[in-house]
């Protein structure tokens, strides 16, 4: 199975580093290229509604204005957006399927890996998850290969891939 | 840290100036040892410069067709009172011409998977790029005429076979910058038949930014 199989390229939508963006099908939200990065997604199956961060950093440390597309940039601002858009949608948190993808880590042994963000982003979004009570479905995390992904607005799955178009999972 | 994802921190035009001049001694001296090592003629390009912030990420190119193709990422790092990454960067194509080069073999880029390389394929490719690194940041040494000690300089180069986005985010994410500056260093290389298209891209973090302007600048 090859990157985009079966799917109409016209349908995708970009979620760059930092972003967090919300829809509905048929469109499919995508993120090229996670590294040390980890997308959260929340799906509401009856409604078929769908919602991705697109986490960069571990919790927010110092003030830094955030405008709303850039609530994805840190665990935090992003677990807290995800949390609103529930809200606002009237959605019961216990009818969200939640997953994790990504915090690879890319660079063994670099001293340019001694803030080990690729853990820290995994460890701050679980910590939001339990202040707010929420449960995780499926996760595909770790690592040392960058994952690419679709996240399906159908039916809210995601296949992982890595680079090169390589299929490594659907969860 | 925080990135910043949605503006631009300009650097210093002067020190632009001088990471160009840094640019045309290094791009000088690798293509020389390239020479030597592959016992060819070898010819050059004009570097192109560019200078990359973050939000610039997501929609860099460097010559793959698609955007899910990986690159292979060759990092050097120094250490010590100036800190630099060297990241030499190769696209599938060039990646494909190196291998021809050093193994001989006719090697269709198109068909190359990345996944199934050999340890001697990944070794060539990561000591040709380290000699590329090596160079550029001896070039750099000269510049600000200063000589870096041993243990400051690398120790093994890390080859990273990804896509340019997951490797240049993470490498923002964990250096403990507010901004990270790229300068990208394009020029071809001619030997032969063939075209080589490395980038190489210099990533000094902020002190080393503050540090070069004063060495250069008062």
């Amino acid at each position: 199975l090859s990157f985009f199989e079966n799917i109409d390229t016209s349908l995708l939508k970009h979620v760059l580093a930092g972003n967090i963006k919300h829809d509905k099908p048929p469109y499919i939200l995508q993120i090229l290229g996670l590294g040390s990065c980890v997308a959260i997604t929340f799906y509401h199956q009856k409604t078929k509604s769908g919602i991705m961060a697109h986490v960069v950093l571990p919790a927010r440390d110092r003030d830094d204005i955030l405008t709303p597309e850039f609530k994805g940039k840190y665990a935090n601002t992003a677990v807290e957006e995800l949390i609103n858009w529930t809200k606002k949608n009237k959605f019961d948190l216990s009818e969200i399927k939640v997953k994790l993808v990504g915090g690879a880590k890319m660079f063994k042994n670099s001293v340019s890996d001694v803030l080990n963000i690729s853990e820290r982003n995994i460890e701050s979004i679980k910590e939001e998850f339990f202040k707010y009570n929420i449960k995780i479905d499926k996760t595909e995390l770790g690592g040392t290969k960058g994952r690419s992904i679709l996240f399906n607005l159908e039916n809210g799955e995601i296949r992982i891939f890595h680079a090169g178009g390589k299929l490594k999972a659907i969860i | 840290v925080v990135l910043n994802l949605s503006e631009k921190n300009d650097l210093p035009s002067e020190l632009i100036d001088a990471l160009q001049e840094v640019g045309n001694i290094g791009a000088g001296h690798a293509a020389n040892a390239l020479a030597d090592i592959l016992n060819r003629r070898i010819d050059l390009s004009l570097p192109k410069f560019n200078i990359l912030s973050l939000e610039d990420l997501s929609t860099v190119s460097w010559g793959n067709k698609n955007e899910w193709d990986p690159y292979a990422f060759i990092m050097v790092e120094t250490k010590g009172f100036f800190k630099f990454v060297v990241l030499v960067i190769f696209n599938k194509e060039t990646l494909g011409s190196i291998l021809k080069l050093v193994s001989g073999e006719n090697i269709d880029p198109t068909n190359l998977d990345f996944d199934e390389l050999s340890k001697f394929d990944q070794s060539a490719i990561t000591e040709i790029g380290n000699i590329l690194a090596l160079h550029y940041l001896t070039a750099i040494g000269d510049f600000l005429e200063i000589k870096f000690k041993d243990e400051e300089l690398p120790t093994q180069p890390s080859l990273v076979i990804e896509t340019s986005e997951a490797v240049l985010l993470s490498l923002a994410a964990n250096s403990s910058a507010d901004f990270m500056h790229l300068i990208s260093i394009e020029c071809d290389i001619f030997a032969s038949d063939m075209i080589l298209k490395p980038v190489v891209a210099l990533i000094p973090d902020n002190n080393t930014i503050i540090r070069a302007r004063e060495r250069l600048f008062s």
